[in-house]
């Protein structure tokens, strides 16, 4: 039996209702427009002969880089806020209630948030990519790695997208649950590459200074596993890949000691990693969101002073 | 069509339902009366499956709300007692989003949301946002919302609340001709002359127990028998008191300038018997009858509060 592809309602509402605004065409202007200003700015201090003496070709991918380091960050930065409201938005409106009386369940509820959220990226990420093409001009970068850079956008703003969902869940305000989807990316952005850090100096510290041993340290490789968390580190991988040929997660993992299979599959691995998190993350906010869900800690409560 | 038994929520230590029991057949117009807190809303929200209960259980055509809500769900029209507004949204676009809910789109949405619009009265503002239409509009809108699944039951959680009297005649008639088409309807309501008006059946709900249930004249009547008795006598007064005092049923008197008001408790073949020992002296009794009660009345003396009730 054939079967009807069916848009998730609250998608395709949200989809009508954000096109439809001033406000819609006034953030994919501004956002081109910042992106075409880096560009043409790299790519006149790149070649204007003037101010270089010579024009080094192989140089010109840097743009390619510039603006997919641009373009990621500014959905780090705008996913969360979006999504983040998406649930504690409907609460605040006082239209979640009303939504969770009809057929629709928790998990399409926040799918939906979550699509009409990430293809408003999408949106602004596609209309961005004939600015990005401009790299082609000059060559070095190939459809290929234009290909992976779009699956990159979409895992990360899938990614960060469900940290605003589950924190738009666990709180009744728009402004906490912001607060909270921030305090997740500085989590998953600098605390990640913290960790690592401090592993790797504390161990050389102690080898070389308290133990007074010579040799290789001890291996702390372990220590890097959480930056698969790091949509950063996961970006950082590909540009140096694409633009450099070189990964440098790998060569920072063989200098800590270890881990060679996780180093040389890094890109993907970490992709796998944050995709499958997000899938835990949005599993968490739609129990949350379930009005049946029974409340265990409530009840430990309870016990507790009963048995006092 | 929905049975409650034994229902128990507790919000921390207070007891919203305690042990709730009730049944509501199919067709009826239920009304849902009592205090604030009382658990009206409570209620209609496990019913809705908006709420976990504690214990107990509620079934609507059969199905456990707690075990199948989703199928419940589909069998429900709910409008809750506040009206939440999408921005951007007109008050068709409104309608489609709900109806696409529950699978309809394209054409036959439109002509659904048109005519539930037009049910309500609502066909001329469809190109409105809604966010500009009054609030008894918008609660119609919002009863529309509530019947684009073509729900059995509709469970109505205060719909008149603070609208004028014009906007709740017309949500009164709306409701009456949605009794009219079959449905079963649940309604909560503080404007006690308007739900002994629509409602086929009445329960006064009280510290989440169900105090009693019956036909707004049932209860009436049932408390009517425990109102005192109202007799005009022409001249004699103090001889028709004596003649009172007599009987053993007469628990009080009060005179008031044109009758006797005496608190008796007995059945009507007793009353007669009173009224006989007062003709039997010769007293000219001009009137005797019980005082009769509204549900207003009713309401306050089966929940023994002393706020006072809108409406």
């Amino acid at each position: 039996m054939k079967r009807k592809w069916k848009i998730n309602p609250i998608y395709g509402k949200e989809l009508k209702v954000n096109v439809r605004t001033f406000k819609f065409a006034l953030y994919v202007t501004i956002y081109n427009l910042i992106l075409v200003g880096i560009a043409l700015f790299s790519f006149e201090i790149l070649f204007n002969v003037a101010w270089n003496n010579v024009v080094k070709y192989s140089s010109a991918t840097a743009i390619y880089a510039i603006l997919v380091a641009v373009e990621i960050a500014m959905i780090i930065f705008i996913v969360p806020a979006n999504t983040a409201g998406c649930i504690a938005g409907e609460r605040e409106k006082q239209t979640l209630e009303i939504l969770l009386t009809t057929v629709m369940t928790p998990w399409q509820i926040i799918l939906g948030k979550l699509q009409s959220s990430i293809s408003m990226i999408m949106l602004l990420v596609l209309s961005s990519l004939p600015v990005i093409s401009i790299v082609f001009t000059i060559g070095g970068i190939g459809l290929m790695d234009l290909l992976q850079f779009v699956i990159v956008v979409l895992v990360t703003a899938i990614y960060v997208g469900s940290m605003g969902v589950l924190a738009s869940c666990l709180f009744r305000r728009t402004v906490q649950s912001t607060v909270l989807s921030y305090g997740f990316i500085v989590v998953a952005c600098l605390v990640t590459v913290l960790i690592p850090i401090v592993a790797y100096t504390l161990s050389n510290m102690y080898y070389y200074n308290v133990m007074m041993a010579q040799g290789t340290a001890p291996n702390v490789g372990w220590s890097a596993l959480p930056m698969l968390l790091n949509p950063v580190v996961t970006v950082v991988s590909m540009i140096f890949t694409q633009y450099a040929g070189i990964d440098i997660i790998q060569e920072a993992l063989e200098e800590m000691g270890g881990m060679s299979f996780v180093g040389e599959h890094w890109f993907y691995i970490s992709l796998a990693v944050q995709l499958g998190v997000s899938a835990l993350l949005l599993w968490i906010a739609q129990k949350m969101l379930n009005p049946l869900r029974k409340i265990r800690y409530k009840n430990k409560k309870k016990r507790k002073k009963k048995s006092k | 069509m929905i049975k409650i038994d034994s229902l128990c929520k507790n919000y921390g230590s207070f007891v919203a339902l305690n042990h709730l029991n009730l049944s509501i057949a199919k067709g009826e117009f239920f009304g849902f009366v009592g205090p604030n807190g009382a658990g009206k809303t409570t209620t209609m929200r496990i019913l809705s499956g908006l709420l976990r209960a504690d214990g107990g259980e509620a079934f609507v055509d059969g199905i456990d709300v707690r075990k199948n809500s989703s199928q419940v769900k589909s069998k429900i029209g709910y409008m809750p007692d506040f009206f939440g507004v999408y921005d951007n949204l007109k008050a068709i676009e409104y309608m489609e989003f709900y109806a696409s809910i529950y699978g309809i789109t394209g054409n036959s949405a439109r002509k659904l949301c048109m005519e539930l619009m037009d049910l309500v009265n609502l066909a001329e503002k469809a190109e409105f946002y809604v966010d500009n239409l009054s609030r008894g509009m918008k609660q119609r809108l919002c009863l529309a919302r509530s019947l684009v699944h073509n729900p059995e039951i509709l469970i109505l959680d205060e719909p008149a609340s603070g609208l004028d009297p014009r906007a709740r005649f017309e949500m009164k008639e709306v409701l009456g001709n949605l009794h009219e088409m079959g449905k079963t309807i649940i309604i909560s309501s503080h404007i006690l002359p308007e739900l002994a008006q629509m409602c086929t059946t009445i329960g006064i709900i009280d510290h989440g127990s169900m105090v009693m249930k019956g036909s707004v004249e049932e209860i009436v009547s049932h408390l009517n028998s425990s109102n005192p008795l109202a007799i005009k006598v022409l001249d004699r007064k103090e001889e028709a008191v004596r003649i009172l005092k007599e009987n053993p049923l007469v628990r009080n008197i009060s005179l008031e300038e044109k009758e006797i008001i005496v608190g008796f408790e007995g059945k009507e073949e007793e009353e007669a018997g009173l009224l006989a020992s007062l003709v039997a002296q010769e007293i000219p009794v001009a009137a005797f009858n019980r005082q009769s009660g509204n549900l207003e009345t009713v309401f306050m003396k089966v929940t023994g509060q002393k706020e006072v009730l809108e409406g």
